[in-house]
């Protein structure tokens, strides 16, 4: 083995911090310069406040428009929280009465059932899943031509008052009753979804009481055709307002001729 | 330094051994029940209390006694049979020894009390009896008495053999001594000023935060702690086991302070899914956590090669000939295989884990418990195993007759830790939580993992086989005859054995400054920032309700 001189000992001491160190900045750069820069333009952060951020030290939330992150595509601004569920409950409904007679009764029928298989009926369903809808359509979260610029001049406290007044029982006929469509495979699919594609059970949300997240709409008796366009629209993504995708996941993995059968069983047979 | 004849640890060594696993067995018996509680079987004496009891005891039994004490009884024996002298401060080690049985007593008594189902990472605002915490404070203090003994063991070697290289194992050991004291600087913290005062009731609020930051600290080099033994057995063991030579001396030193540098500064990736660090510094250790496969992938070549070379010299031939040429009946090669094989599948899930945007599918799930289990109780235990079978014939004096029983054991044990774990892989990406004493398996959305929780519980049964089968390996040779005396101790020579090596590779100061370095950068901040911003403290939510 070579003798090592002094002079080579501290020459492997500076090679080695050299590597430390520069390793160390490589990562630090990494970290706090290149990966907040390279993503503050899709947050629409300035690069100072990425930086900051970086470090734990802004707290500046990154700008939004609408409600929303800027850069990111909006899926719905409506929150369920208590104050939101206090509002639906205490809303005008004697005003909303009137915004239904003036705005909504031309498609949606007088008494919440419509006579127009594209458009839906609205009598059984929940102050909840009727807010959700129109505000969402006002955060452009759902786009629609009629409805986009129906819920334009609405206000916030109109929305609520037109939920509230639709789903409280004021004497509508509702739907009416009907028979069950007899398809056996259609029914395993409501029933039991298909372990198999991963899909869950149409009832696991939209039965009664079946717990299913707060907004979700009452399906049964509703109009075929417009069943089976929402169907379509979340199996292509052209709609895309629910909260964490689940209806675009469902709608994805049916077969067109499911989607048709499964829109027949829920308007079901008079 | 022919001339040094007597082991004067063998007493000290045993003895520190022995607890370790007797600990190990009783803790393996605790682990099967957590299976079969967590099975779709009905489990006796089940209920949630017991269950964080159980995994209380087993992982404070397992993380913190079996490898404390097999690292200090290993290290005492590496100390005096590689340097050839005698152990300085005898009567420091069994001072020790003692404090370390007085802290695991009055642990084992807080967790039997049921107020300190705290889990072995304690979780605040969590909080045990304080004894809990005194007791785990002692054996850390036992510890460092033994990190002392192994810096002074060396740095007096070195004084009286000016310019020489210190040995290998002896080099790592004390790499793993100042690491381990690095290490315990963070839990160290948040015991003395945050937990225990808590415990005491002489505060009711505790910064979650800021114990979490501390704790993690600890967390990862604890787990580089526990490793650093076996990796002592692959480099300067396993290849004169195998008959061959270690291919580089000085790439076994190289690793040993990759893993002192890059063990430390990484700990925040336990905290990835963490609010109270920004994003910067969990992608800075994220990096850093990067340069510790540098190490491992050193190690995966140098071990290989020395074992390579033995292989040939047995007549091996061709590109893979040589693996087969390899004495495999020698329980020190056959752990160093099965080990190397359980560490290629947990590295890969280490990979997955250390990665901050992944991390978010696995983190709270069955797949970071398979991970820890499959490296630490499966590559680090096994090579427990593999040098308790090396060394004990030296500390009893005795030899074993066969070693069938030895490698039946190994085999059973690298099986068992395959089979338990890869159903724990799977049902953590299907999303089974940790840290759950029970399922509803009724629930036909987790039915499923009813069969994968099953075949688990059969690995752990094959565990706990082979535990036993361990203890009575160890307990034979206690009870055999003497006439087959083992040849002294000796390790692996390199094959080109060092006469000199530059003073960086001989020696420490200059690594600590860069782990004081590296921890100032990774660590400082976060710290400093936590203290500054006076986060709301969390109530003590203290156990078994007192």
């Amino acid at each position: 083995m070579t003798e090592i001189s002094p002079a080579t000992g501290k020459t492997w001491f500076m090679i080695a911090g050299a590597l430390v160190v520069g390793l160390a900045l490589f990562a630090a750069v990494m970290a706090f310069v290149v990966t907040p820069l390279s993503q503050a333009g899709s947050l629409g952060l300035s690069p100072w406040v990425a930086v900051c951020r970086a470090f734990g030290l802004s707290q500046t939330p990154p700008p939004t428009r609408g409600g929303y992150l800027v850069g990111t595509t909006p899926v719905s601004a409506v929150v369920f929280d208590r104050g939101l569920i206090e509002r639906l409950a205490h809303a005008d409904r004697r005003e909303g009465a009137r915004t239904v007679a003036e705005t909504c009764a031309v498609c949606h029928g007088a008494e919440g059932v419509s006579e127009n298989p594209a458009f839906p009926s609205l009598a059984d369903q929940s102050a909840a899943a009727i807010y959700k809808q129109l505000s969402d359509y006002k955060t452009n979260a759902r786009i629609n031509p009629v409805m986009s610029a129906v819920v334009l001049p609405l206000t916030d406290a109109r929305m609520f008052n037109v939920a509230a007044y639709l789903a409280h029982d004021n004497g509508f006929a509702g739907l009416g009753p009907r028979w069950p469509v007899p398809d056996p495979e259609i029914i395993a699919l409501v029933r039991d979804g298909d372990p198999g594609r991963t899909l869950p059970a149409c009832e696991s949300c939209h039965g009664v009481n079946a717990g299913g997240p707060i907004e979700t709409p009452r399906l049964y008796g509703q109009k075929q055709a417009y069943l089976l366009a929402q169907l379509q629209a979340y199996g292509s993504g052209a709609r895309r307002n629910d909260v964490y995708g689940r209806m675009r996941s469902v709608a994805q993995k049916l077969t067109p001729n499911e989607m048709t059968r499964l829109a027949a069983y829920y308007q079901g047979l008079r | 330094m022919e001339g040094w004849p007597v082991l004067t640890v063998r007493r000290l060594t045993l003895a520190h051994l022995w607890v370790a696993f007797a600990t190990f067995g009783l803790a393996v018996i605790l682990g099967v029940w957590q299976m079969w509680a967590r099975s779709p079987l009905p489990a006796p004496w089940h209920s949630p209390a017991n269950y964080y009891l159980s995994v209380t005891a087993h992982g404070v039994s397992m993380a913190y006694v079996l490898t404390t004490f097999f690292i200090m009884g290993f290290g005492y024996f590496v100390a005096e049979t590689s340097l050839q002298r005698a152990l300085p401060g005898k009567t420091w080690a069994w001072l020790a020894f003692w404090a370390g049985i007085v802290g695991v007593a009055m642990t084992v008594a807080s967790i039997l009390s049921g107020r300190a189902s705290v889990l072995y990472t304690f979780y605040p605002p969590m909080t045990a009896t304080p004894w809990f915490y005194i007791g785990l404070v002692l054996v850390v203090g036992a510890s460092w008495i033994w990190c002392v003994l192994m810096i002074v063991a060396m740095a007096t070697w070195k004084r009286e053999n000016p310019g020489r290289p210190v040995p290998l194992a002896m080099y790592a050991t004390v790499a793993n001594a100042v690491m381990w004291l690095w290490t315990t600087v963070g839990v160290a913290a948040e015991l003395l000023f945050q937990v225990i005062p808590v415990a005491f009731g002489w505060t009711q609020l505790i910064d979650v935060g800021l114990a979490r930051t501390l704790f993690s600290w600890t967390l990862h080099p604890i787990v580089y702690f526990w490793l650093l033994p076996a990796y002592v057995a692959f480099y300067t063991l396993a290849p004169r086991a195998a008959g061959g030579r270690l291919f580089s001396d000085t790439m076994g030193r190289l690793s040993f302070i990759l893993f002192l540098l890059y063990s430390l500064p990484v700990g925040l990736h336990h905290l990835f899914m963490d609010p109270e660090h920004s994003t910067g510094f969990k992608f800075l250790q994220m990096t850093l956590t990067v340069l510790v496969t540098v190490p491992t992938l050193l190690t995966i070549f140098t071990v290989p090669a020395s074992l390579e070379i033995a292989g040939r010299l047995r007549g091996g031939k061709g590109l893979f000939g040589w693996i087969g040429a390899l004495p495999w009946e020698r329980p020190m090669v056959l752990a160093t295989g099965l080990a190397f094989f359980m560490l290629w599948f947990g590295g890969f899930g280490g990979v997955i884990n250390m990665s901050l945007a992944m991390n978010a599918m696995v983190h709270n799930t069955s797949w970071v418990t398979a991970h820890f289990h499959l490296i630490f109780g499966g590559t680090v235990v096994i090579m427990y195993f593999a040098i308790a079978y090396e060394i004990w014939p030296t500390l009893q004096g005795r030899a074993f007759a066969s070693t069938k029983l030895l490698n039946l054991q190994l085999w059973l044990w690298a099986i068992g830790m395959m089979v338990m774990t890869i159903p724990w892989h799977v049902l953590g990406l299907g999303g089974q939580w940790r840290r759950v004493a029970s399922f509803n398996y009724a629930d036909p959305r987790i039915a499923g993992w009813g069969p994968w929780v099953v075949v688990s519980l059969i690995g752990g049964l094959i565990l706990l086989a082979a535990a036993v089968l361990f203890i009575v390996n160890l307990a034979s040779l206690r009870r055999a005859t003497i006439d087959t005396a083992p040849p002294p101790f000796r390790y692996a020579v390199a094959v080109h054995p060092p006469t000199r090596v530059p003073a960086i590779l001989n020696g420490f100061w200059f690594w600590n400054l860069c782990v004081a370095a590296l921890m100032a950068a990774a660590y400082g901040f976060p710290i400093l920032h936590g203290l500054a911003m006076h986060a709301p403290g969390a109530m003590a939510h203290r156990m078994g309700g007192g």
